[in-house]
């Protein structure tokens, strides 16, 4: 335990910013505990799918788990803070951000933040109409316009 | 489809190059994400979102729809009650089949993803689903996991075929018939077993009975039926229900319990049968026998064989005295009140559904508390609710 809070590793994003994190953190991201392991992480740990951007909130996200992380299962006060701490972080985000977010947490292995990254778009998408979800997903309507009509009459509660 | 992979990478080169997350005109779009990962986000959506998803773009209903989709749901422990209307219209043989959603509310517009406000509570609805025509056979019609089994299925002139619709892809599957042909049945489960009650008429044109059991783990009907010599009433037109271990039919006059511990038939006490009246007016929730009677909404005490009402359902519900269509439904543990009344003239009728919490405070109360109640649909004429019954998917 007291390796790993003074270890120190750099991480590089693939427009060269780098990051030096405690050995905690760096282990936060499961492909990065798997370079260490492997013992492969002597100089900077580049990663070429993460923009310096993305990546310092991902750190700023991992350092939050280490520092503030429940006592055991049952420190349901704790899980309750960091739960309200997770919320806001999403908050400062736009959709571009959190697609980058979902794909940088899927490739670093980090659970929580996928879960979490996965969760507010979950959180978004309820409670739009389908032409909310097209404008801010942007998604295209791929219905024909025939199809369209069929699908207003059908659906009629929809669009009422 | 175009290959997802081919998008994400073009999508990552291009975010790469925007530094500053303002808002840029060329979003990228949710489906760029590989698809595991869009799999994973729309499985986090309740499934009451799910038919206005479907109306989003062709994409998103095949996806809503897609296998892979509820094994993620599944994986992710995000499996919920979903209620199942299934109705027929005069003139028309094929039955239509709705599902209880949410509809978005749409008077707050421009919603960007920066802006937190609230919007008002979404309204329930009736959406009707696409389900592929099949014949039904509505007293065989049980809800297992994910799936309605419709047990019985055409007549021929008897019941025998058995299919089952799979509530995430709505797709019918043919199961092993009946092994014996029947008049008329009804199935209830109980401890993983599908309890098929029926009748039957022998060469002499003496009607029987006969109690068949399906193995819904292997899909396989016991070989041998249950004997039911013991059972005096014809079991034509009942109703079963499964509960406190045993295996119910409500017949014209009499309730007869199949206990498969012992496999005896016994004869149910005389007040059970008092509230069990209307079809689907009584189910049983959490191993409790509910029941909705000229207004009065009652649960069968099984220690002291007597109702007992429930406590504070009425709170907040229309008055149901004079209602005989009201039904129940097991909504996970819920339970689920639809009913209908005369509008415009009575030339249409609205449909109503609500949603119970039922509490147990002491060992002989049990509290019903209104979660929500919503107008729900609203049709002409020349309906009959044929059967309200929730899966989980």
């Amino acid at each position: 335990m007291a390796s790993s809070s003074t270890n120190k590793f750099v991480l590089k994003s693939n427009d060269d910013v780098s990051f030096e994190v405690t050995e905690a953190v760096a282990r936060e991201f499961q492909v990065i505990a798997h370079i260490i392991d492997d013992d492969c992480a002597k100089k900077a740990i580049p990663l070429s799918n993460v923009t310096g951007e993305i990546l310092s909130k991902m750190i700023e996200y991992g350092k939050k788990h280490i520092e503030e992380a429940p006592v055991d299962e049952e420190d349901e006060e704790g899980k309750k803070k960091l739960q309200i701490w997770d919320e806001e972080f999403m908050k400062q985000f736009n959709m571009e951000i959190v697609f980058q977010l979902i794909l940088a947490s899927n490739y670093l292995n980090n659970k929580g933040l996928l879960d979490l990254t996965c969760c507010t778009v979950a959180d978004h998408i309820k409670d739009m109409t389908p032409d909310e979800v097209r404008t801010l997903f942007n998604v295209k309507n791929d219905y024909t316009t025939e199809e369209e009509e069929e699908i207003r009459k059908e659906n009629s509660w929809a669009f009422e | 489809m175009s290959s997802p992979e081919t998008k994400r990478k073009r999508t990552a080169t291009s975010t790469a190059m925007n530094k500053k997350p303002s808002p840029s005109p060329q979003l990228p779009s949710l489906l760029s994400l590989p698809h595991h990962l869009l799999l994973t986000c729309i499985a986090r959506i309740s499934r009451l979102y799910y038919p206005t998803l479907s109306l989003v773009s062709k994409t998103f209903r095949f996806l809503v729809a897609s296998p892979e989709l509820y094994k993620a749901r599944s994986v992710l422990g995000q499996t919920h009650s979903c209620l199942y209307l299934c109705m027929r219209f005069y003139r028309d043989p094929n039955p239509i089949w709705f599902t209880l959603c949410l509809k978005p509310d749409q008077t707050l517009v421009n919603y960007n993803s920066n802006d937190k406000k609230k919007k008002k509570s979404s309204a329930y609805v009736l959406a009707k689903v696409s389900i592929p025509d099949s014949t039904l056979n509505v007293s065989g019609l049980v809800s297992v996991g994910s799936c309605i089994y419709n047990i019985g299925g055409r007549r021929t002139p008897f019941l025998h075929e058995v299919s089952v619709l799979d509530c995430g892809s709505y797709t019918w599957r043919e199961r092993a018939s009946l092994p014996v042909e029947v008049t008329s049945l009804t199935a209830s489960v109980l401890d993983g077993k599908i309890y098929v009650a029926g009748c039957y008429d022998d060469e002499e044109d003496y009607s029987n009975n006969c109690l068949q059991v399906l193995d819904i783990e292997t899909g396989i009907w016991d070989p041998e039926t249950v004997p039911c010599l013991e059972t005096k009433e014809i079991f034509r037109s009942s109703k079963s229900l499964s509960f406190d271990g045993k295996f119910h039919v409500r017949t014209g006059l009499e309730v007869v319990a199949y206990s498969p511990s012992d496999g005896k038939w016994n004869l149910a006490p005389d007040a059970m049968r008092k509230f069990m009246m209307y079809p689907d007016s009584y189910c049983v929730i959490g191993d409790v026998l509910y029941s909705v009677y000229k207004g009065v909404f009652r649960w069968y005490d099984t220690k002291v064989d007597k109702w007992r009402n429930l406590k504070g359902s009425g709170g907040g519900l229309p008055d149901f005295t004079d209602n005989h269509r009201v039904k129940l439904a097991d909504y996970g543990g819920k339970m689920a009140i639809l009913w209908d009344e005369f509008v415009n003239d009575d030339s249409e009728k609205m449909i109503w559904c609500a949603e119970v919490e039922l509490v147990r405070r002491k060992r002989n109360e049990i509290w019903g508390i209104v979660k929500w109640f919503d107008h729900v649909l609203t049709l002409p004429l020349g309906y009959d609710f044929v059967k309200l019954l929730a899966v989980t998917v």
